[in-house]
């Protein structure tokens, strides 16, 4: 039986959250031409790779200037066992919450392993057979990590994939079936405890060897049975001058495969172990090597076998795929030495940048100071060095793709390092289901195609991304290192009149389908990860060959028939549910980092924008689910700013809540909520009026949320996202509806501070109208209120007032309660003009409603 | 436990750009060809197929179908490209025939037409016109594609309706149609009194047919939504006409003679104000270069197929080791026999600056051995880096960050290197190209066409042979329309 390990694999899911790879050899190539575009369609997920170190920095050395996608699509783990060590198992794993399957076998992670050569492997699947095989790779990755420098990322990668809440880790059963090295016992110890009772012969393949025949010499000595050693002609692996020396009873015979011309390579390995009624096989990554099978934790490679009984008729059935001869291969006299590694004296085994900070470990063979790293033409030197574990931090400014180390040794040689990647941890540690969306954007149909279904795509993976527990555990920055403090705007700027005005302008893009790259971008930024995580789309019209009138045919006729409109509509009008209900539920908000909490928030703002101007959601749908989200998130039923963001940030402890605000604030939100509110901002009804209201009162309580930097820099985010999302005559008011926000809740917190700044009696005498309406707003004590009806401002009148932001009626002496609009005429507080407007247009709109 | 051989990732094919190269000659082409593709050879497809929509789709509206009949069209556009075969065929006025779809399926039968036999008409058997020249049509203005979800795929733009109801007038009373429609055969009868409509050498002489496509080829069309992109296409094969014509004045219209000389004027500075030259005169610098890493790839693959599996480096080493040059080579590189003991730049020196200036002996060095094809493109690396130094330096010859670029820069950066580490990292240039470029096109669902992949240290080769060829020029199709429409200045000199 013949099958494709990768096309098998990636058939098992369309929701895969995680890749694992174990390999010897890796070709940059073959990952980023063939196995990620696979595993894109096998739900994109996080693709982790543990290759040799020499050999990963070896072809890393060839292949750099070809790469993309390496340290942000997907991470390589060099493994650096020590010299004349190998890391060799060869394993792939994928998984998402429910399921896990693996394959276990002898290919590299190449071309040759993975297609053109003749490979051997195995499967496991959590809910079938080989279960244990799951377990088996969860407790010898897990070994893997503790031997890894910097392993904090990748432990955490390796947490989530076997992390107990995943149903399927659950369910496993115990580990077994799986020999592995480095262990304190052989690869070629732990078979023989498999291999109980009375073994008839053994048969060997494997396409390498010992120089002198060792690890075959060794399997005869510890069974004393006849061996079969089974060699493909013209690759024998085995010198005629070691066959001379080994000891009687191993006979050498000839396999190959069945192809007449260029047969395919043979590099398979197995062990049989013949007994009466079965056999004990074990097939996997171990060459007949000493350092294959007879190693221990000390020296030798890493190696993974599987090991079982199988029938004798499987076996022969799995056999008779090559063909078999009783002639003796002519062997060669001598064997061509494989060229040896060239091992640098100064190497970087990982290099992982978070925010400004990178982090590099290395392996030097003499002390060094004076340590920097190289990219490009910046040189950064380090901030901190721990020479005991060969472990360098370095400040950068910008991020590097890769790097180069350098360090002075004791007699001032100046050593330089091969160029190495970086690992950019804040892409790589983007979900799955985030990976999904973002290539959901990629895609999305260019002309013809159904957008709005796109449309609803990217909401359902949003939905997705929002419920995805391995999104929640996302960090957006390293923990523990706050982001800056937030410099908002000067308050006593905010009301001249050069506040807020835009600087520049960006072009107009608008149609999903046209402009996905841009909003992609949007996207990027807000993520802070790079579109290679979605993985790059293959072009279909960069193919260089002649156009193929068949497929175009088929292109031209062939087009995706439109659902009925009604459906579409419900599709998205469902969607948009979804998406609503995983923000509004019930743990989400209080659970979610502040720092992803912000960004969800902003993306919703951004899709829903996007929606409504490329006029997949209707206007009413689009503000009454745009009223139910703020009004959940942050008015509160009375639009006073008690939304779910704002009753967390309370139960806080009040030194915590700094921290909130700086993770949960930034300029990408509050340019994509004042986007998200310009449908209100400018709606002329009593829907709109409400939603005014209580923005002015939300930027009063919670500044920070439109005003978290310098005008400048949230005005240039209001522009860029404005240019992307919106169309040219909209594009035009939003930076003056963002100044109108921040001029109201200012208006209001000036209006406060004015008035409790005055003894209340001394305002009180300052008014001497006597008539109040229900459309006055009052000052009483330190609160706003307005009249329930007209009442005379008369010491013996219980006027019943409402105070903002409450629902309860209370009574107060009609002459106490002081008119702010008198105040404000007879000069009795002074406000600046434009504040005085803003606080105008705010009674009215109160009034309104009122009303 | 189940234990299985691993197979193969799926099919394999030659492929036509293994290098990743031919595709930036042929997007550089198609700006200046507007639309006429590598298989769109002959001008009478482009006024048949906008006839063909509009039959179609005028009989399906008279039949009041309510549905598109996806099946009824493919059989149509199978029987219409039958019947332009037939006429092609029994079309006795003189004119070439090449480039009729079909011609080669159907060698037998219309064999049998001519000697006078009534043939049956192929039952169900879909054409290729649709897909060969409906973008070709789409870029001139004659048909459009339905805007989203419109029942019908595509439609006539006011331009193809004119032609679609020039052709109707032409054919007159139902007769053909009928024919056309309904006959399960087709006798030699039959087919004349279609040769006026169908065949393609015949569009010159049906003059209103012929005009419409002359102005569809000559006269931009404004979009539907407006923009530059149509009529700055229209500008750049404006251009191509111009220079066409010039040429026609003096001379029989052979493509490669044209990019040839066009591309020794150019970079002797002889076209240096004539933009569209300079594009002609780049397109063919770019495909010489491409002949130029074909060659290098197919040297390697060669030695690699001997040897299994080797690395680059050795690869060299065995080019190194082997006897002299073939005298051919000699010949235009006369020193060529001593680059193994050449610096780097001494070897780049050592090219005669002229060498393969006009149209190169692509076929003569194809046929050499693999260490002297390997030399070869290295020397023709290296004069197409000379050649074109100006024209690069000024950016008329724009750098497009490719393969190519890489290895003119290899051979422009030359010093003291030996010259065989500098030969190894061109083979290496070409070997990366070939890995990202199959694995790229596999990931995008393309077969495989790898030569040979990296193992360890090694490259090892696949069962896929490489010959190194110069691309083919769509210049000849842009003539043969250009003369089947009886464009002014060009028909006679095709």
């Amino acid at each position: 039986m013949r099958r494709n390990v990768l096309n098998w694999l990636s058939q098992q899911f369309t929701d895969a959250t995680h890749a694992v790879v174990l390999t010897h050899n890796i070709d940059f190539l073959f990952v980023q031409g063939v196995l990620v575009p696979r595993l894109r369609w096998a739900g994109n997920p996080r693709l982790t790779i543990f290759a040799d170190a020499n050999c990963a920095a070896s072809t890393y050395r060839d292949q750099r200037a070809v790469l993309d996608g390496l340290g942000v699509r997907y991470r390589v783990v060099p493994v650096d066992l020590g010299p004349m060590r190998r890391f060799h198992p060869k394993v792939l794993l994928l998984s998402n919450h429910q399921r896990a399957v693996c394959a276990v076998g002898s290919g590299n992670l190449t071309y040759g392993g993975m297609s053109a050569n003749h490979e051997v492997w195995t499967f496991g699947a959590s809910d079938g057979e080989g279960a244990s095989l799951l377990a088996s790779l969860r407790d010898y990755i897990r070994m893997l990590v503790e031997l890894l420098p910097l392993a904090e990322p990748v432990r955490n990668d390796m947490d989530a994939i076997f992390d107990e809440e995943q149903t399927w880790v659950t369910d496993l059963p115990l580990a077994s079936g799986l020999l592995m090295s480095p262990s304190d016992r052989s690869i070629l110890d732990q078979i023989a405890d498999f291999v109980t009772g009375e073994v008839t012969s053994i048969s060997v393949l494997a396409p390498y060897f010992d120089p002198d025949g060792a690890a075959l010499a060794e399997l005869r000595r510890r069974f004393g049975v006849p061996v079969t050693v089974w060699l493909q002609p013209g690759r024998e692996g085995l010198s005629s001058i070691a066959a001379a020396t080994l000891p009687e009873g191993i006979a050498l015979k000839a396999i190959d495969c069945p192809e007449e011309r260029r047969p395919s390579f043979i590099h398979a390995k197995f062990l049989a172990f013949h007994r009466v009624n079965d056999i004990v096989l074990a097939v996997g990554s171990a060459n007949c090597s000493r350092a294959g099978l007879l190693s221990n934790r000390d020296w030798g490679n890493a190696e993974l076998m599987v090991v079982d009984n199988v029938a004798p008729e499987i076996f022969r059935e799995f056999f008779a795929d090559l063909v078999q001869s009783d002639v003796p291969p002519k062997l060669p006299k001598q064997l061509s030495d494989e060229p040896e590694f060239e091992v640098p004296r100064l190497r970087i085994l990982a290099a992982r940048l978070e925010g400004d900070r990178l982090d590099v470990a290395f392996k030097n063979a003499e002390p060094l100071s004076r340590l920097a790293v190289e990219a490009e033409d910046a040189v950064w030197p380090a901030s901190h060095v721990d020479y005991t574990n060969s472990l360098a931090a370095f400040p950068v400014s910008r991020g590097p793709s890769s790097i180069i180390l350098t360090g002075t040794t004791a007699a001032g040689e100046q050593l330089r390092s091969s160029e190495a990647w970086v690992d950019d941890e804040t892409s790589l540690a983007a979900p799955a289901s985030l990976r999904r969306m973002i290539r959901r954007l990629q895609e999305a149909d260019p002309v013809g195609g159904d957008l709005a279904g796109e449309f609803r795509a990217v909401l359902d993976q949003f939905r997705d991304y929002l419920r995805d527990p391995d999104a929640s555990r996302r960090r957006m920055r390293r923990s523990g290192e706050a982001r800056q403090a937030l410099t908002p705007y000067d308050p006593k700027a905010v009301f001249s009149d050069e506040f807020g005005k835009a600087i520049g302008s960006a072009s107009r893009q608008t149609d999903f389908s046209h402009n996905r790259k841009s909003v992609l971008a949007v996207v990027e930024a807000l993520f802070a990860v790079s579109s290679a995580v979605g993985g790059a789309p293959p072009d279909p019209d960069d193919s260089g060959e002649d156009p193929d009138s068949a497929a175009e045919e088929e292109k031209l006729i062939s087009r995706p028939k439109r659902p009925p409109e009604a459906k579409v509509t419900e599709q998205l009008r469902r969607a948009l549910k979804n998406v609503e209900a995983a923000l509004l539920e019930s743990n989400f908000i209080t659970a979610r980092r502040p720092g992803l909490l912000g960004t969800d928030i902003a993306l919703a703002a951004i899709l829903l924008v996007k929606g409504l101007a490329d006029g997949y959601l209707d206007v009413e749908q689009y503000r009454e689910t745009t009223r139910r989200l703020w009004g959940a998130l942050f008015f509160g039923s009375e639009g006073d700013g008690t939304g779910s963001i704002g009753r967390r940030l309370q139960q806080l402890d009040p030194n915590k809540r700094d921290e909130f605000v700086v993770a949960f604030a930034s300029p990408k939100l509050s340019a994509a909520l004042t986007l998200w509110s310009l449908t209100e901002w400018h709606a002329d009804d009593q829907d709109g009026l409400w939603f005014r209201v209580s923005a002015a009162q939300l930027q009063h309580r919670q500044p920070w949320l439109f005003g978290p930097a310098s005008p400048e820099d949230v005005t240039a985010e209001l522009q860029s996202q404005a240019a992307t999302l919106l169309p040219p005559n909209e594009q035009k008011v939003v930076n003056a509806a963002w100044i109108e926000l921040i001029r109201s809740g200012e208006a209001l917190r000036l209006l406060y501070n004015t008035l409790t700044s005055i003894p209340h009696l001394d305002l009180v005498r300052k008014v001497t109208a006597k008539e109040v309406s229900p459309r006055d707003l009052l000052w009483q004590a330190d609160s706003l209120a307005f009249a329930v009806q007209a009442y005379r401002r008369h010491s013996s009148v219980r006027a019943d007032v409402r105070l903002l932001g409450e629902t309860a009626l209370r009574k107060f002496k009609g002459d106490n309660l002081v008119p702010v609009q008198a105040l404000l005429e007879n000069g009795a507080i002074d406000f600046p003009p434009i504040a005085r407007e803003e606080l105008v247009r705010f009674v009215e709109a109160v009034a309104k409603i009122r009303t | 436990m189940e234990v299985v051989w691993g197979d193969g990732l799926g099919e394999e094919t030659q492929g036509l750009d293994i290098l990743g190269v031919r595709a930036l000659d042929q997007s550089l082409e198609t700006a200046l060809a507007n639309g006429i593709t590598t298989i769109s050879l002959r001008g009478r497809y482009f006024t048949i197929l906008p006839w063909l929509i509009g039959e179609f789709f005028e009989t399906q509206k008279a039949a009041n179908a309510t549905t598109f009949a996806e099946d009824d069209l493919r059989a149509f556009i199978g029987r219409v490209e039958y019947l332009t075969l037939a006429c092609t065929v029994m079309d006795d006025t003189g004119g070439a025939a090449g480039g009729a779809l079909g011609s080669v399926i159907f060698r037998e039968i219309m064999a049998e037409l001519s000697l006078g036999a009534t043939i049956p008409f192929p039952n169900n058997r879909a054409g290729s016109i649709l897909g060969t020249y409906f973008g070709p049509c789409r870029a001139l203005g004659l048909v459009k594609s339905a805007e989203s979800w419109e029942p019908q795929p595509f439609s006539l733009t006011p331009r193809g309706r004119r032609l679609w109801e020039i052709r109707k007038a032409s054919l007159g009373d139902r007769r053909l149609l009928k024919i056309l429609w309904d006959s399960e055969t087709l006798s030699p009868d039959d087919v004349r009194a279609a040769v006026p409509h169908f065949s393609l050498k015949h569009l010159r002489r049906a003059e209103a047919e012929a005009a419409c496509l002359r102005e569809a080829l000559e006269v931009p069309w404004v979009p539907a939504g407006g923009g530059t992109s149509v009529a700055s296409a229209y500008a750049k094969f404006a251009g191509t006409l111009a220079w066409l014509r010039d040429e026609a004045r003096s001379r029989t219209l052979r493509a490669d003679a044209l990019l040839a000389d066009n591309y020794r004027r150019s970079v002797n500075g002889a076209a240096a104000n004539d933009e569209v030259k300079i594009a002609w005169a780049e397109f063919e610098y770019r495909r010489r270069l491409h002949f130029a890493l074909e060659l290098m790839f197919s040297a390697v693959c060669s030695t690699l197929r001997e040897r299994g599996e080797a690395s680059l480096n050795e690869i060299v080493t065995q080019w190194q080791e082997l006897p002299e040059l073939p005298p051919v080579l000699i010949e235009f590189w006369p020193e060529a026999n001593v680059v193994w003991e050449r610096t780097t730049a001494e070897a780049v020196a050592s090219v005669p600056n002229d060498i393969f200036l006009d149209a190169g002996p692509t076929e003569t060095l194809s046929n050499l051995s693999p260490h002297a094809r390997g030399i070869a493109a290295f020397g023709l690396v290296a004069a197409l880096a000379s050649q074109s130094q100006t024209l690069r330096r000024s950016g008329q010859f724009p750098n497009r960050a490719g393969v190519g670029e890489r290895a003119i820069a290899l051979v422009e950066r030359a010093a003291d290197e030996p010259f065989q580490r500098s030969i190894a990292r061109l083979a290496k240039i070409v070997a990366e190209a070939h890995l990202s470029t199959t694995f790229r096109k596999m990931a995008g669902g393309q077969k495989c066409s790898l030569r040979f992949f990296p193992d360890g240290h090694h490259l090892r080769a696949t069962d896929l042979a490489v010959g190194a060829g110069q691309s083919g020029s769509r210049l000849g199709n842009v003539i043969r329309v250009l003369a089947d429409a009886g464009v002014d200045g060009i028909a006679d000199a095709a």
